[in-house]
């Protein structure tokens, strides 16, 4: 059976089996692009590998379980499904891959989540987040929207021109609250009227995504853009960055959006840009960006492509049209630079492996609900990476990579939002991160 | 028979389903008392991975080669010498991989042999600066031991395949031929003292590392196993598991770290000061030959090597289709005798003391050269190279080049921005040359795969000879529409320590998908290898295993009977899956026989005196 719905433009296994069956196991889905490395330490682009080890834990070993599964080679056992779902799905195999080569490997990693979960079913772990989903509407066991709400007092709740999606991961973590009400004051301050739909706000369906339900994706996205669009809204902000990711590379899978869709930190950069928005007190710290996968590589805006693969010269594989390939590069990595090089006194480095080649901080994909310990090993590789820098501070904006990276700190590089680095600096407020001065 | 002539045995059919489980369960149970149960896979799907393999089909006829019993993944060399012993116990095979990338690093028989992932032992144990040395663990890359060592002034070998090889593997088991062999040799000429484990388990220092503990020399003080464990060709693990080696450092006149700008997949690296980057153009097979010649004389290069048009256009482009479209430009295409070369210097004196050295040699040659001269030396090259092409294509053909021409510039002008436009071929190959990090594109992207032949390492002038026949037994399988039509000429090699020797392998690229094509290229090799004896072009560089050993051991001094000897005398009980080494019990498969049997009854026709291409 292949998980392939009618109704929307996923890929299946089958689907991707030309691309799959390019892979030729070179193992440089591990690493960053070669030309790119510059130390040993830093030289792995993959936290599942360096958790796991087994090369079934790395993007081109997934490739190769769809292959066998797709064969009928093999059945998914429970050792298989934990080597398909020990990953974060963060696409840095998918930009190594496709410096040298054009094999799809995310998009083949979570039709394989998909063939996963029809044939068998949720985890106990998976089975409570989507529990939860339908309980809560949103994958936690507790916290409503009201009591987020109660938080950022002074946001319009209703329709509105703008509306600020505030996703679940912000909304539903009270140690999140202050960076939520930062970012909205900051919105505010930026002069854009942005309004929240409270209790009505849609489940996006990043984690049914991650977790290969597609038909619950399917739901969750038409119900969400449907609400949108009919809402009368002639933007649309997203807070969550993991959501961002999903509205921009999976939602035209679905349906369309209306109303055009930006990030925070694009709306902040540009309010900066004009004026509208002034960083005036100074924040002095060396701080080091960490870009989200879900803001960078995986944000791209899914391209459709409808065409054939044809031989030419006798064995020289081409694409009919030509087929257009996400890279990684095209993600959303100037934006909070240019915020944080805005702030007066704060310098900002660069880690080692940034932007297309960031490391990821270990939360995404279902892993923090699943698999802890490749979160906690992510995470600590993440923050010696910091404090080989010489980072005061690992700013970031992912909700997600802010709670995980916050919860370890092994090399002493305290972790912030970029929305209270900006507070700080807009109001001369620094107690929502410590390192500030 | 060839490379592609080795075991590929099918499951026991007395053995049922359930008792194979209970058989691996018994192993896995075993080598978790070893390495604990987290480090042991059973899982068939997760086997999976170590079972699809680059270049199984021209073995098997399928991507897959045969699914180990287990793999395990040791931390330390005990643990690896115990599983060894645990191997000799049980009457199973054990391989060690690292990367584990060719359809060597699988088994070739189901369910017998275990995996030995070395993915954990990953340390870069000691960069000596001094005596310009490192040693390593074996999972340490290419790429990872030259970003650590550069700051030191020194710079390692990395071999053709991609930087993301294992250096202990390459020095210890295989060839590893590459860019820098003018200035570093191959890999098996950078082996120092090495720690190896032996096909029953026991553990032995060789070289200068037994008796003073230092890594400095692979053949004493101390006892030397070099020529045992690894000779020409390396054994590919049929002879144990090596867990440390020493290899030799060169001393590199560049930066301690290279600035590469852009982002994927049109990354851009800045040429250092007094590097310069040229593909060196001339005018036919014997121009080259003296080229090739005159630079290793003049020891001004630091990396020389030959690059088929097809590979240098796969290397600049990121996709087929613009590739196609580069390709397509005659005169891209016609650049078929040219030679690229780095010069590395300490100073702007030194640079243009081996430039102008260089210039001479391409002015008696009426060469020409694109190159980052800088200025209007720059263009003056530039154009004697154009004019070189122009002459080989003729004016129509350089009428029809405008359009193409215009449009990759247009193109590459958008990508890299108009100011850097003039560098992207020299930082391009510069890159490719110095890292080896972007190989993949010139030859694996085209049909999905690709297969070597011929390329042993030979005086330059019978690489460029085996380079001509080998394309005449290319031609006939591009016309056959299985092999992509890169004008019979993708041959792609270097030369090494000083240009004494060299070697040119005949590249073939294909979509493994494409079951006519496997076959096809198994013949491929199979004929190149006949041909490599029947025209003296020497021991192919696929030329290992047991069919190849029959081969070409009579030609040779008869290698393959002290092969075997040394087989038996270190591996009673053939333990080590020696499957591209030594196999006592080889037998071909039916498909093997049949291809050899097409072979030789429908031989491409050879002129040993054939005109350029």
């Amino acid at each position: 059976m292949d998980t392939t719905h009618p109704s929307s433009r996923h890929q299946g296994l089958e689907d991707l089996r030309y691309l799959a069956a390019k892979c030729v196991r070179c193992s440089l889905c591990k690493f960053p692009p070669l030309v790119k490395v510059e130390s040993q330490a830093t030289s792995s682009i993959c936290p599942s590998i360096d958790t796991y080890g087994f090369h079934s834990h790395s993007g081109g070993g997934r490739v190769l379980m769809a292959l066998s599964v797709l064969e009928g080679r093999s059945e998914i056992t429970e050792a298989t499904r934990d080597a398909i779902y020990q990953c974060t799905l963060c696409g840095g195999c998918d930009v190594s891959c496709k410096y040298v080569s054009d094999i799809e490997i995310t998009e083949i990693m979570m039709a394989l989540r998909a063939r996963s979960f029809d044939a068998t079913g949720p985890t106990d772990v998976q089975r409570r987040i989507l529990d939860n989903l339908d309980r809560n509407g949103h994958p936690y066991e507790s916290g409503t929207r009201e009591d987020c709400l109660a938080d950022i007092p002074g946001v319009r709740v209703g329709p509105g021109p703008t509306i600020l999606l505030l996703g679940s991961a912000y909304a539903m973590s009270p140690e999140r609250r202050t960076t939520l009400r930062n970012m909205v004051r900051l919105l505010g301050a930026a002069g854009i009227d942005v309004s929240v739909l409270g209790a009505d706000e849609p489940d996006v369906g990043t984690l049914a995504l991650a977790l290969g339900d597609l038909k619950r994706f399917d739901r969750s996205a038409s119900a969400a853009i449907g609400m949108l669009n009919d809402s009368g809204a002639t933007e649309v902000v997203c807070a969550d960055s993991e959501d961002w990711a999903t509205i921009r590379a999976h939602w035209p899978k679905v349906a369309e959006l209306g109303p055009p869709a930006r990030h925070v930190v694009e709306v902040l950069d540009d309010a900066v840009r004009a004026g509208r928005l002034t960083l005036a007190h100074p924040v002095r710290v060396r701080a080091a960006w960490h870009d989200p996968c879900s803001l960078g590589r995986r944000s791209e805006p899914y391209q459709a492509w409808d065409g054939e693969v044809r031989k030419i010269q006798g064995q020289l594989l081409v694409y009919d049209p030509p087929r257009p390939v996400n890279r990684g590069s095209s993600g959303c990595y100037d934006p909070p630079r240019r915020l944080l090089r805005a702030v007066p006194g704060l310098e900002l480095i660069e880690l080692p492996r940034n932007r297309e080649c960031s490391y990821c901080c270990g939360a995404g994909g279902g892993v923090a609900e699943a698999y802890p310990e490749l979160a906690t090993a992510a995470a600590m590789e993440r923050q010696r990476e910091a404090g080989t820098t010489g980072a005061e501070l690992l700013v970031t904006t992912c909700p997600g990579c802010e709670q995980n990276l916050g919860g370890v700190e092994v090399a002493g590089v305290p972790t912030a939002s970029i929305y209270d680095v900006l507070a700080a600096s807009v109001w001369n407020q620094h107690d929502s991160f410590t390192n500030g001065s | 028979m060839s490379i592609v002539g080795v075991n590929d045995k099918q499951a026991d059919p007395n053995v049922t389903d359930a008792e194979r489980d209970e058989r691996r369960a018994e192993v896995a149970a075993g080598l978790s008392r070893v390495v604990g149960a987290r480090w042991v896979a059973t899982d068939p799907a997760v086997l999976d991975t170590y079972t699809w393999q680059y270049t199984a089909e021209a073995i098997t006829g399928s991507n897959w080669m045969q699914r180990p019993l287990a793999v395990a993944m040791p931390a330390d060399t005990d643990e690896v010498a115990a599983i060894v012993r645990l191997c000799n116990t049980e009457g199973i095979q054990f391989k060690a991989i690292s990367t584990g990338f060719g359809a060597w690093g699988a088994a070739t028989e189901p369910d017998r042999v275990v995996l030995l992932d070395l993915r954990r032992m990953n340390r870069i144990l000691e960069v000596d600066a001094k005596n310009m040395y490192a040693v390593v663990e074996p999972y340490v890359t290419a790429n990872q031991l030259q970003v650590e060592v550069l700051p030191h002034g020194l710079n390692t070998h990395v071999a053709g395949c991609g930087a993301q090889h294992s250096v202990l593997a390459s020095a210890t088991s295989v060839m590893g031929q590459g860019w820098d062999g003018v200035s570093m040799g191959f890999s098996g000429r950078n082996l120092l003292a090495v720690e190896w484990v032996t096909p029953e388990g026991e553990i032995v220092r060789s070289g200068s590392v037994d008796a003073s503990g230092e890594w400095f020399s692979g053949d004493g003080p101390g006892p030397s196993m070099r020529g045992i464990f690894r000779g020409y060709a390396g054994a590919f693990s049929g002879l144990g598991v090596f867990t440390k080696a020493a290899v030799k450092l060169y001393p590199w006149a560049g930066p301690g770290h290279l600035e590469v700008t852009g982002s994927n997949p049109d990354y851009m690296a800045t040429i250092p000061e007094h590097h310069v980057a040229a593909v060196c153009v001339v005018d036919g097979w014997d121009q080259m030959a003296e080229l090739g010649y005159r630079v290793a004389d003049a020891e001004i290069a630091t990396f020389m090597s030959r690059n088929a048009p097809s590979l240098m256009s796969g290397v600049l482009t990121a996709d087929n289709n613009t590739f196609a479209d580069l390709y397509g430009v005659p005169l891209f295409h016609e650049m078929l005798y040219a030679l690229v070369i780095v010069i590395t210097a300490e100073s702007a004196e030194e640079r243009d003391l081996k430039v102008d050295m260089l210039k001479a040699i391409l002015s008696d040659l009426g060469g020409g050269m694109l190159a980052n001269l800088g200025g209007p030396e720059e263009v003056r090259w530039l154009m004697r190279a154009v004019r070189v092409l122009a002459r080989r294509i003729g004016p129509g053909d350089l009428i029809r080049s405008v359009p193409g021409a215009v449009r990759m510039l247009v193109r590459d002008a958008r990508r890299f921005g108009l100011g850097r436009l003039s560098e992207y071929l020299p930082s391009f190959m510069y890159m490719a040359t110095v890292t080896s990090g972007l190989n993949i594109r010139g030859v694996f992207r085209f049909g999905g795969t690709f297969w070597t032949a011929m390329g042993s390492l030979v005086s330059w002038d019978n690489a460029i000879h085996g380079a001509k026949v080998g394309a005449q037994v290319k031609r006939k399988y591009i016309d056959k529409g299985v092999i992509f039509d890169d004008g019979a000429d993708n041959a792609w090699g270097g030369f090494y320590e000083g240009g004494t020797y060299a070697h040119l392998e005949e590249l073939a690229c294909y979509d493994p998908t494409d079951k006519d094509a496997a076959d096809a290229v198994f013949e491929y090799v199979f004929e190149t290898n006949l041909v490599s004896i029947e025209h003296h072009t020497g021991l192919p560089i696929n030329a290992v295993g047991p069919a190849n050993s029959a081969l070409f051991g009579p030609h040779c001094s008869s290698y393959d009977t002290w092969q075997d000897r040394i087989k038996a005398s270190f591996d009673p009980h053939n333990t080590a899956d020696g499957s591209f080494y030594v196999e006592p019990d080889f037998t071909p498969n039916e498909r093997m026989v049949a291809g050899a049997e097409n072979v030789t009854s429908d031989r491409a026709p050879i002129d040993p005196n054939a005109p350029d291409l």
